[in-house]
């Protein structure tokens, strides 16, 4: 989906927040899913939210940021997906 | 549901999401978009909430934009300052400049290729054999590494050259990759 397009075209807070509303409806979705099916589809949903999250939403977050800071940012949000994969593998 | 341990999960997930959605809706719209559809105003706003939003009181609003002051100049001269193309490259409808163009395809192609060699990970795990925790294991570590590289290489080398390191491992990687499972070599 052309989500980094229209955020420039509609605005980065619009979009985003349009995606995060998506992204709730998925995950209700997923915690009510009554077979593997549905799943799919919530998890699909989920999936369509990507681009809304990494470009739009990311951008958005930086794009409050001063030059010096945003440098250090984005290594924090490397190092908070580790920590994310490690520990949800810990968990299962 | 189908796993009951994934729920508790979900639910975190879900609270996060939500906590964020409605922290969305009193932020600001992005000074950097306002300022690209020449809302001048709106983008002195929006920087005013944010300067307030880190406590910083030194900050005032009370200045004009470099693009602003160009197009008010332009629209003094007498010419359409909506026709006239401006020095950033850009105008209301995106990238109007041949080099900008290919800069976007050619960061399109290198993106693809990032995100061929990552999910491909996944993949390889699969031919060897390996189970799925390896995967998030390894892909957590590789996680680390790759931010602390950025932490430390970007300041010093800049995009470029950082590119340039990245794609050149990459590259010894999938080459070293190949060369194995073709049975060229072996350990």
């Amino acid at each position: 989906m052309p989500i980094g397009y229209l955020s420039d075209v509609f605005g980065r807070k619009w979009i985003f927040i349009g995606t995060l509303f998506v992204l709730i409806c998925a995950c209700l979705g997923f915690l009510f899913a009554r077979s593997l099916n549905e799943l799919y589809i919530y998890m699909f949903m989920m999936g369509l939210t990507f681009p809304g999250r990494i470009i739009v939403g990311a951008n958005y977050a930086y794009e409050f940021l001063p030059d010096k800071t945003r440098v250090y940012v984005q290594p924090l949000g490397q190092y908070a997906q580790g920590a994310s994969l490690i520990l949800t593998a810990f968990y299962f | 549901m189908i796993s009951k341990s994934v729920r508790y999960l979900e639910v975190a997930h879900l609270f996060f999401v939500i906590y964020l959605f409605i922290q969305a809706f009193m932020f600001p719209e992005s000074p950097r978009f306002n300022y690209s559809k020449n809302r001048f105003k709106e983008a002195r706003e929006g920087l005013k909430a944010i300067a307030k939003m880190n406590s910083n009181n030194n900050f005032s609003a009370d200045f004009k934009f470099d693009t602003e002051k160009e197009l008010e100049d332009l629209e003094n001269e007498g010419f359409d300052a909506k026709t006239v193309r401006r020095l950033d490259g850009g105008n209301e409808y995106g990238i109007t400049m041949k080099q900008y163009v290919l800069n976007v395809i050619l960061m399109s192609l290198l993106f693809s290729g990032f995100s061929f060699c990552f999910w491909l990970a996944d993949f390889q795990a699969e031919y060897l054999g390996t189970d799925m925790y390896i995967i998030f294991y390894a892909n957590g570590c590789i996680c680390f590494v790759s931010g602390a590289i950025n932490l430390l290489l970007y300041p010093k080398l800049g995009l470029k050259w950082l590119v340039v390191i990245v794609q050149s491992i990459a590259i010894t990687s999938a080459l070293f990759i190949v060369l194995i499972q073709e049975r060229v070599i072996s350990y």
